[in-house]
């Protein structure tokens, strides 16, 4: 359960792109089954355009959990430089 | 793996600007609702001419989610690039445990006390009298503005007034900047054999 609310945004990731390719794998099941294109555009809506909108709502929330990761790798090395500078200074003060 | 998000220390800070999260989050629901909405009305018409204003329907908003979504992706970067430079900068002093926070204030910062400056010839900084760098050493009595035009900057640890600053003690940052991090990672004073 911590796993999951500390990885929300790739576990949501992953399901909208699987999500997505479903989409597209049953629109394309439902176009082949047609010949009529009057019937078949609905499919393009639902399988194609909604995947596609899945795909890449996946991948957006895979590179901002990517980014955000960095972002904080950055903020820790903030801290532990900040940390040894006022350590330097109360050790200086110290002496 | 990569690192937690929940438990992170730093998960309290955001890098991206929340209303520009939230407004993706909201055009990226009411992108799923239009293209719901387009494929019902496509569904329920016979002609191809009919469906097609709503296939051009569905494209438009799943275009406007991908420009929101972008939005978010480049904020993001832009957040990682200003952290990147604030490290390679030196510049904390928007820390909360920064120094400027944390470095005790010395005994004869006392508001309203103008205190004296003193420094040696070979120093490059001056202190207050009673500055521990300046213990044992010696020093002579001289304004601000005098050690300034020898060379000489404010000392960092009892943060001595400027000539320019004459309400109080300068500002942290210029305790930062007198403090190096080597190229090993081990902080250093700035004129550590010349003080």
């Amino acid at each position: 359960m911590r796993y999951v609310r500390a990885q929300w945004d790739r576990i949501t990731g992953a399901v909208a792109v699987a999500g997505g390719g479903v989409a597209l794998a049953l629109g394309w099941a439902g176009i082949s089954h047609s010949i009529y294109p009057a019937a078949q555009l609905p499919y393009v809506i639902s399988g194609g355009i909604a995947g596609l909108f899945l795909l890449g709502v996946g991948a957006t929330l895979w590179l901002s959990a990517d980014l955000r990761d960095e972002w904080r790798h950055l903020a820790d090395m903030e801290d532990r430089l900040a940390a040894r500078v006022d350590e330097a200074v109360a050790e200086r003060l110290g002496r | 793996m990569t690192i937690g998000q929940a438990d992170h220390p730093t998960a309290r800070r955001a890098p991206a600007n929340r209303r520009v999260v939230v407004g993706a989050a909201v055009v990226d629901t009411l992108a799923l609702a239009i293209i719901g909405v387009a494929w019902w009305k496509a569904s329920a018409a016979v002609r191809v001419a009919d469906e097609l204003p709503w296939l051009a329907v569905a494209i438009a908003a799943v275009g406007v989610a991908g420009a929101g979504h972008g939005a978010v992706l480049l904020q993001l970067r832009a957040a990682i690039a200003r952290q990147r430079r604030r490290l390679e900068a030196g510049r904390w002093t928007g820390h909360p445990a920064g120094v400027a926070e944390t470095a005790p204030r010395h005994p004869s910062a006392r508001e309203g006390v103008p205190p004296t400056l003193v420094a040696a010839p070979a120093m490059r900084r001056y202190h207050r009298s009673d500055c521990r760098l300046a213990a044992g050493k010696a020093v002579r009595a001289a304004s601000a503005e005098e050690h300034e035009r020898a060379g000489r900057t404010a000392c960092a640890v009892c943060r001595p007034p400027a000539p320019a600053d004459t309400d109080g003690p300068p500002s942290h940052a210029a305790a930062e900047s007198a403090i190096i991090i080597s190229s090993a990672g081990a902080p250093e004073f700035e004129g550590q054999g010349s003080r």
